[in-house]
């Protein structure tokens, strides 16, 4: 039989091409119009999330909109000087439409950057863009810009779809739990270092803390990175939401007071518990269940040690990731497709069973 | 019309018939059927009911190849692999990958009856196995592999080249 990729439909060949790198997506919107059609959104999910020489090819396409504002077809063309440049031929794709991934950090580390943060973002605004992911990662500096993304109230739809949350950066963190907390109710994983030396702006952390959690229409996958944080206050803090948490990893927290593990126990979602080392045997005292450790690189001196306890859920242990926060892979890496932990499927395919696939 | 009560126990024994695009008939367990979303759902809607479901999208052939896999993975938990490991493509067991090794036609045609009757393991399966044969490859020898024409103008692709070129570095 001859094989005719015609009959593929366009929701089937995003199927195949979601399995692909961005390297190889490139050459699948190179194939042909439908191709490109599908592969394009795609390749554009995340320009921000690879080596800094792409992301800077990407910034450059994302300023040819900004210099253009809001027009793609229409109104720029018979007065300036024609033909040379490409800032004259209409854009094929509106590129920054398909943002779903935006890795700040990478963003704000990008050359000629400055005095444009507030204009892409106003871009993507403007679009009616809703991120998926958001990344900072800790590079060390510091910009005052960092906290203006969360504490603008412009800037908070953005925010209203986010299922990822990864957060390095070693800043006071309240501004954004509690961002999240007013305005996410999709997250499904969050990963967050915080840190705080006032006990007033901690409780009031753990406060909005506790309403995020709440809100959440997931089981969550939590990690909270607090050196020396109040473990008794957190676990009190999360001791109303059992049923929220998925999996959930305390590292470096100050749990010297806290003696009762049996809320563990009572958490029917959770398929794995970690917390940093040395409070191993007393909780394992309670869980019954043996743990394994975890050797990684909290940053570039420092290794940090954590014992992971898992639960077995309706028996489907097997393909899971032994080590949940650190399947290995950095997002800078891998291109995921940011949609398929966007629900957990068990969780709602009781809800909605259709529809998983409506494109 | 009856109305389905659907006690588990005896149903799990149950027998379906389901009726390929030339109107051959197939039998099969219902737990086996079940596999595919869209015959569950309408089970559950219709309730019992001896009649054969026509599936007027596929083939005979195509028909007795998704049985195949759904027999060969009917005691298979179909789990989401809900973490962001999923997208890896090589690692397809050998059975599903002998299972894969069909004809290009055959195997477009297992996709599009995975997508139809909504039976995601095989889905990703054919479709990993499709992104595998694109993979590494130039947009040109894409075309070749998969005997597509090339519908852009030298303009456009030009154009297409130019704005999405941020990746063009090894």
């Amino acid at each position: 039989m001859a094989a005719d990729t015609s009959q593929l439909v366009a929701d089937v060949i995003t199927e195949i091409l979601e399995n692909l790198s961005v390297r190889d997506l490139l050459s699948a919107l190179l194939v042909n119009r439908e191709w490109c059609q599908v592969a394009v959104p795609m390749y554009w999910k995340a320009p921000f999330s690879y080596k800094y020489k792409r992301s800077m090819t990407a910034l450059k396409i994302y300023e040819l909109f900004l210099e253009r504002g809001s027009s793609t077809l229409i109104g720029t063309t018979e007065n300036s000087a024609r033909g040379t440049t490409i800032q004259e031929t209409p854009m094929l794709y509106d590129y920054p439409l398909f943002l779903k991934e935006l890795n700040y950090t990478n963003l704000l580390a990008l050359k000629g950057i400055d005095g444009k943060v507030n204009a892409i973002l106003q871009m993507l605004i403007n679009r009616g863009i809703r991120l998926n992911t958001f990344i900072m990662d800790n590079t060390g500096s510091k910009s005052e810009r960092h906290y203006e993304i969360w504490t603008t109230p412009r800037y908070a739809s953005i925010f209203s779809s986010l299922i990822r949350v990864e957060i390095r950066t070693p800043f006071p963190k309240n501004h954004v739990i509690k961002t999240l907390a007013k305005n996410c109710t999709m997250l499904s994983y969050l990963d967050i270092n915080l840190h705080d030396n006032s006990i007033d702006r901690v409780k009031k952390t753990l406060n909005y803390l506790e309403e995020f959690i709440s809100v959440q229409r997931c089981p969550l996958n939590l990690r909270l990175v607090f050196p020396n944080g109040p473990g008794k206050m957190l676990i009190k803090t999360l001791q109303s939401q059992f049923e929220s948490l998925k999996r959930l990893e305390l590292v470096k927290w100050n749990f010297s007071e806290c003696d009762d593990w049996g809320w563990l126990k009572k958490c029917p979602n959770l398929t794995e518990f970690a917390i940093t080392s040395s409070l191993q045997t007393r909780v394992s005292a309670i869980l019954d269940v043996k743990y394994e450790t975890y050797h990684s690189k909290s940053s570039n001196n420092s290794r940090l040690t954590t014992a992971h306890w898992h639960f077995d859920k309706d028996g489907e242990t097997s393909s899971m990731p032994n080590f949940y926060f650190h399947s290995g892979k950095s997002s800078m890496v891998q291109y995921y497709d940011i949609d398929d932990f966007q629900y957990d499927y068990h969780y709602l395919e009781a809800r909605t069973r259709k529809s998983r696939r409506k494109n | 019309m009856a109305t389905g009560s659907t006690s588990t126990n005896i149903s799990e024994l149950k027998k379906i018939k389901l009726t390929s695009s030339e109107g051959t008939e197939f039998v099969v367990d219902k737990d086996v059927g079940e596999k595919s979303i869209l015959l569950k759902n309408m089970l559950e809607d219709v309730g019992e009911n001896d009649m054969a479901i026509p599936l007027p999208n596929v083939t005979g052939p195509i028909l007795t190849k998704v049985i195949e896999y759904c027999t060969h993975h009917r005691d298979d938990f179909f789990i989401s692999q809900d973490d962001d490991n999923k997208k890896t493509s090589d690692d397809i067991d050998e059975w599903d990958s002998e299972f894969c090794k069909v004809d290009q036609g055959t195997l477009f045609e297992l996709i599009l009856a995975a997508n139809y009757l909504d039976i995601k393991p095989l889905l990703d399966l054919t479709c990993k196995t499709v992104a595998n044969m694109i993979k590494g490859k130039s947009p040109e020898e894409i075309r070749k592999t998969f005997n597509i024409a090339n519908d852009f103008t030298p303009e456009e692709e030009i154009q297409v080249k130019r704005e999405n070129e941020w990746c063009e570095e090894r």
